[in-house]
């Protein structure tokens, strides 16, 4: 099943594994959205160097997503070395980095962290995305 | 030679138009946004690695327990740095990405003696090897703590 870590502060880890996920609250490289990654290490590591911009200790919320449900409902586009550093140019340039989401066909931007396809980060964006994340067919836990 | 004086590794995060894009700490982005970083360290004004650096790790026992120490890596014949974290040895190399190593200079409000250089990304030569580290030792390379080891 597709896994994911999202590094935060605890106090938010508890309000993601109660299902409260917002996505339109946070923006990133590729946008508005909830940004996730496949490295637990990485995940954690941002976390422990937020300084005190994370609201409680360091740590990571794993999230599993039900094969089937992720396959149905989120369409990812994915993005290479060359088009994830422009777009992140473009959302700066635009002040877009917190409302920019790709919206009609796609509900997810799967690219590389700054421009390095080594390690990979996904953004979902939407409603439909959010109901996912935050239902029954997801997982959520503070990862020990 | 102490600690404060040697060149440490730093973790940042891209920030910026073409014009000032450089590395800005995670600690003085805001809240809200969610941009990973990765490990930097300064290079010489050749761009060349320096002969030694600190590097900060950091063991977690649990979360909100966890402990920081600091490993001293060597430049070595190769050109990649090599010291001892844990049970591992490991080494690192500066990322070259399009040909070209990853260079920016630091755009950001704290200060370190170390963004007075340019900073160069750093990659792992083995990934796995980290994940290893973390997985059996619960052990990550984080870089400098913002908090303590910066002024702004």
């Amino acid at each position: 099943m597709p896994t994911f870590f999202h590094g935060t502060g605890l106090n938010d880890a508890q309000v993601i594994v109660q299902g409260q996920i917002d996505v339109t609250l946070s923006g990133g490289e590729f946008g508005q959205g909830f940004y996730m990654q496949y490295s637990k290490r990485h995940a954690l590591t941002w976390a422990y160097r937020r300084g005190n911009n994370i609201n409680g200790a360091p740590c990571v919320v794993q999230i599993v997503i039900n094969d089937l449900e992720y396959g149905l409902l989120i369409n990812p586009l994915y993005i290479d070395d060359v088009a994830g550093p422009a777009l992140t140019t473009f959302l700066e340039s635009t002040n877009q980095k917190y409302t920019f989401i790709h919206g009609n066909r796609y509900n997810s931007i799967e690219g590389p962290i700054m421009g390095n396809t080594a390690r990979t980060q996904q953004k979902l964006e939407g409603q439909q995305s959010q109901d996912l994340l935050n239902g029954p067919n997801t997982t959520r836990t503070v990862a020990p | 030679m102490t600690y404060q004086s040697m060149h440490q590794f730093h973790y940042m995060t891209l920030s910026g138009l073409k014009t000032n894009k450089g590395w800005v700490s995670p600690a003085e982005l805001p809240a809200n946004l969610q941009q990973i970083g990765t490990l930097v360290a300064p290079v010489d004004v050749d761009g060349n690695l320096f002969d030694e650096y600190i590097v900060t790790f950091i063991k977690e026992n649990n979360v909100g327990n966890s402990s920081e120490d600091k490993s001293l890596f060597t430049l070595q014949p190769s050109g990649y740095l090599k010291g001892n974290i844990g049970s591992a040895f490991l080494k690192f190399g500066p990322l070259v990405r399009h040909g070209k190593p990853v260079i920016y200079q630091y755009v950001g409000n704290f200060m370190h003696p170390d963004f007075f250089w340019m900073l160069v990304e750093l990659e792992p030569v083995s990934e796995e090897q980290m994940d290893d580290l973390y997985d059996r030792e619960k052990i990550i390379i984080a870089g400098c703590d913002p908090l303590s080891a910066y002024t702004s």
